[in-house]
């Protein structure tokens, strides 16, 4: 996984329950990395699931519910990184329907290395998307909550729900993403 | 942990990763640079294969520009030492050869090649340096590259002509880097006529497909060859041909000649017995022998005419003539024949036509007649008509176009050309309905041309044909000194005929001398025309009316209309060329009556219609004198 996520990660960690849990867990993780990663690195995924399970002991925090968080706050870091990747689209639904034809074109440009999930979405119809995820990863919750952070950077409501296909393992699922109806009655 | 204590280690793993960072950048810095290599290399790959392939488009293109030329060179020059010459010098062009040149069949030995003395050289110098050298060369069959092409009829190339095992040849003293040679065997219909040589450096090596491209290029060349002989061919062909006909001319014509005097003999004399005493059948049977010595004396004549048109042997006659009155003299003795058979013969020369002219009168008769000759001969019904027209005239001569037209059979499109043949009729059929030899309309042909004129044929089956024919004369006199003076000023003439054509001549005859012409298209139209004209002052002049109509009505006709006509009006009769049984006998006064023969001449018809003009005239002038004497006696 590549150091800019990483380095996303403990800020957010930092930002979330302080600088104090940030060097505890990383003390606590004896990572090999030592937590100091460089945004153009590539690091071991493993690294990322044993800070997150690290600070669920820390903190007592789901797991799922730091990765879901942790995706919506990555969301607006990317975009003031590489704020190029939304000027394209007008709502949620355009750039999330972009993500594999054009987001991650863009990113394999950076990181050629970079092991990207594939999204497959289909517009069921105007206010409704469904998103197919594969992942050899398997972190559904990272992809909800960047779904979460897009739909929040349009300023759109929209429900997300998501059913895992592949038996437990999380690496086929299925999100729904169906936008709330207006109070005026349009859509 | 305190705050410093956290600063510090975040400090400690920011500066950790910034060393992984660069450490990054030098490694990717590595690759770029690596990367870069291979494709700098790539691209050296890249550009020598795109200058190869340059090259062989290079090379492709300038053997497709060599074989083009060479085909329209082979299609165009007829020279077949040109031709050698030119596919030398684009072959050793094309490929930049210095020096090349053409080796034949030694006709002393033909066993052996020799220099053809067709060489090129883009010097002058090289040139003559390598014609001295190549005179004394010789290659027999097999030996030596040029030898060898002879014996395989293939293109051949000998990379070091110094060490040919059979035939050494040094050309270092013309131009060091020569040491290769190239040769090609010239074919035509597959057999071997010749080799082109060009001497270029080792390196340039042609292949396979190059040297199979000089192979055709030789064919091509001896395409010349070919066509030049067949031409010759032909040309000897035509000579012989030619030579053949003028001789069975000169035989035809003397073998005419030779018929014709006994043929003479026999009509004579046939005719000094008939004018003996002799029986009825004698007098059948001898008038047959001569009727049939005519028509086989008109055969041979007409057999000769042509022989010495084809033999050369026919000379125009020069002179000037009365061309109007010449042509009217054919018509008019062609008239009988054409009444014979209920033809209107019809003649009309336009007022333009010069009256004396320079030319061939006897030719030009011979062509008429053979024209009106045939048209009476092909028409069953309705007209014959003879009309000329001034078509060019500059200060000193003229062109006048003659035609002849008929409403006979006609001639069917497909047949317009071969009725020119001589001996040949537009079917068979026709020779056996009609009879003829066939070769009247090649002689009038071969007269028009020889006379630079052209006949053209206008024909429609079952309307008729027009023959219109054009002819230059020399001008010697435009006008007749014995002008149409308008001696019939003011004078009304009904014609009474239902041919429009026939009016429309008579008018024009008739316009010059003032006389005005009506028309009645039969008897009682005629007979309605008179009637309102009165018997007075108003009544016509005259009356033109063809005897036919006499004939038909049994003279009825003709008594009906002079009950009809006043005291003054003369009637002119238009009689055939030939007797009819029926005789016209008049009831009026003879002098009010005429007869004029047709074809009529303006000239008769005019004079006809003054003279008897005066004639009644001075009739009624001595009748009325006597009256009064009478009276005054009385």
């Amino acid at each position: 996984m590549k150091g800019v996520i990483f380095r996303a990660f403990l800020d957010h960690v930092g930002q979330t329950y302080g600088e104090n849990i940030t060097e505890q867990l990383i003390l606590n993780c004896n990572l090999s990395s030592g937590g100091a990663y460089t945004s153009v690195g590539t690091y071991d995924t493993g690294e990322l699931l044993s800070l997150i399970s690290g600070l669920t002991d820390l903190t007592g925090t789901e797991s799922t519910s730091i990765v879901k968080n942790f995706g919506k706050a990555l969301f607006p870091i990317l975009v003031e990184k590489y704020p190029s990747v939304v000027q394209h689209a007008n709502n949620a639904f355009e750039l999330i329907s972009s993500v594999d034809n054009h987001i991650h074109i863009e990113v394999l440009k950076l990181y050629p290395d970079a092991g990207l999930p594939t999204f497959s979405p289909e517009l069921k119809s105007p206010t409704c998307m469904w998103l197919k995820y594969d992942s050899e990863r398997g972190l559904p919750e990272l992809a909800e909550g960047l779904l979460q952070g897009c739909i929040d950077y349009f300023g759109e409501e929209v429900e997300i729900e998501w059913q895992d296909l592949s038996g437990g393992a999380n690496t086929h699922v299925l999100f729904k993403l169906q936008k709330k109806e207006q109070v005026n009655g349009y859509s | 942990m305190d705050i410093v204590e956290q600063l510090t280690r975040k400090l400690a793993r920011e500066e950790r990763a910034r060393l992984e960072a660069e450490q990054l950048l030098e490694q990717k810095s590595r690759e770029v640079y690596q990367t870069n290599e291979e494709l700098r290399h790539l691209n050296a790959i890249l550009e020598s294969s795109i200058n190869d392939k340059t090259i062989d488009l290079q090379k492709a293109n300038a053997r497709t520009q060599l074989l083009h030329q060479t085909v329209l060179m082979a299609a165009e020059v007829g020279n077949y030492n040109e031709a050698l010459l030119f596919c030398c010098r684009l072959v050793c062009e094309t490929v930049g050869s210095p020096v090349g040149h053409i080796y034949k069949i030694d006709v002393e030995n033909d066993s052996q090649l020799v220099s053809a003395d067709l060489h090129w050289s883009a010097s002058e110098q090289t040139q003559q340096l390598f014609q001295n050298l190549v005179a004394d060369w010789r290659f027999p069959r097999g030996i030596g590259l040029p030898g060898a092409v002879w014996a395989t009829k293939k293109a051949i190339w000998l990379p070091d002509i110094e060490s040919d095992p059979r035939y050494r040849r040094f050309l270092t003293d013309i131009d060091e880097k020569i040491t290769a040679a190239v040769a090609f065997p010239v074919t035509s219909d597959s057999e071997f006529v010749a080799v082109v040589e060009f001497f270029v450096e080792e390196s340039l090596k042609p292949s396979e497909s190059f040297l199979g491209l000089l192979e055709t290029i030789g064919q091509q060349v001896g395409q010349v060859l070919e066509r030049r002989n067949a031409l010759e061919d032909t040309r000897r062909a035509k000579e012989s041909a030619d030579q053949a006909n003028i001789a069975k001319s000169q035989f035809l014509a003397n073998m005419s000649h030779e018929i014709r005097t006994p043929m003479n003999a026999i009509i004579g004399m046939t005719e000094l017995v008939l004018l003996t005493e002799v029986t009825d059948e004698q007098k059948d049977c001898l008038t047959t022998v001569v009727s049939s010595a005519e028509d086989l004396l008109n055969i041979i004549n007409e057999i000769l005419d042509l022989s010495k048109i084809e033999s050369n042997k026919t000379e125009l006659d020069i002179g000037a003539f009365e061309l109007r009155e010449s042509v009217f003299e054919c018509v008019k003795a062609l008239a009988p024949s054409s009444h014979e058979k209920h033809l209107e013969i019809l003649f009309h020369f336009d007022e333009s036509v010069p009256y004396r002219v320079y030319g061939d009168r006897s030719r030009l008769r011979q062509i008429i007649f053979n024209l009106v000759g045939n048209a009476i001969k092909f028409t069953s019904r309705g007209e014959v008509e003879v009309s000329a027209n001034l078509i060019e005239q500059r200060e000193q001569d003229c062109v006048v176009e003659f035609s002849v037209r008929d409403t006979g059979i006609g001639i069917s499109s497909d047949k317009h050309d071969v009725i020119f043949n001589k001996f040949e009729q537009a079917d068979t059929t026709t020779t056996r309905k009609y009879g003829g030899t066939g070769l009247g309309l090649s002689i009038v042909t071969k007269l028009l041309n020889l006379m630079g004129g052209h006949l053209k044929l206008e024909s429609d089956v079952g309307v008729g044909s027009t023959f219109k024919f054009t002819l230059p004369f020399g001008i010697v006199e435009m006008q007749n000194s014995q002008t149409v003076s308008a001696r019939l000023s003011g004078n009304r003439v009904l014609l009474v005929d239902g041919n429009d054509r026939l009016h429309e001549i008579i008018s024009e005859m008739l316009r010059p001398a003032g006389a005005i012409v009506e028309s009645a298209v039969d008897r009682a139209d005629a007979l309605r025309r008179i009637a309102l004209q009165g018997t007075g002052n108003g009544a016509y002049d005259f009356i033109i009316i063809d005897q036919k109509s006499v004939v038909k009505f049994n003279s009825e006709y003709l008594a009906d209309i002079e009950h009809s006509i006043a005291a003054g009006t003369i009637v002119i009769v238009m009689r055939r060329a030939i007797r009819h049984s029926v005789v016209y006998k008049a009831k009026a006064k003879k002098e009010q009556v005429k007869f004029v023969t047709k074809p009529m001449e303006q000239m008769v018809l005019i004079d006809l219609m003054v003279s008897s003009k005066n004639d009644l005239k001075y009739e009624v002038d001595e009748h009325s004198l006597s009256s009064s004497s009478v009276d005054q006696a009385k």
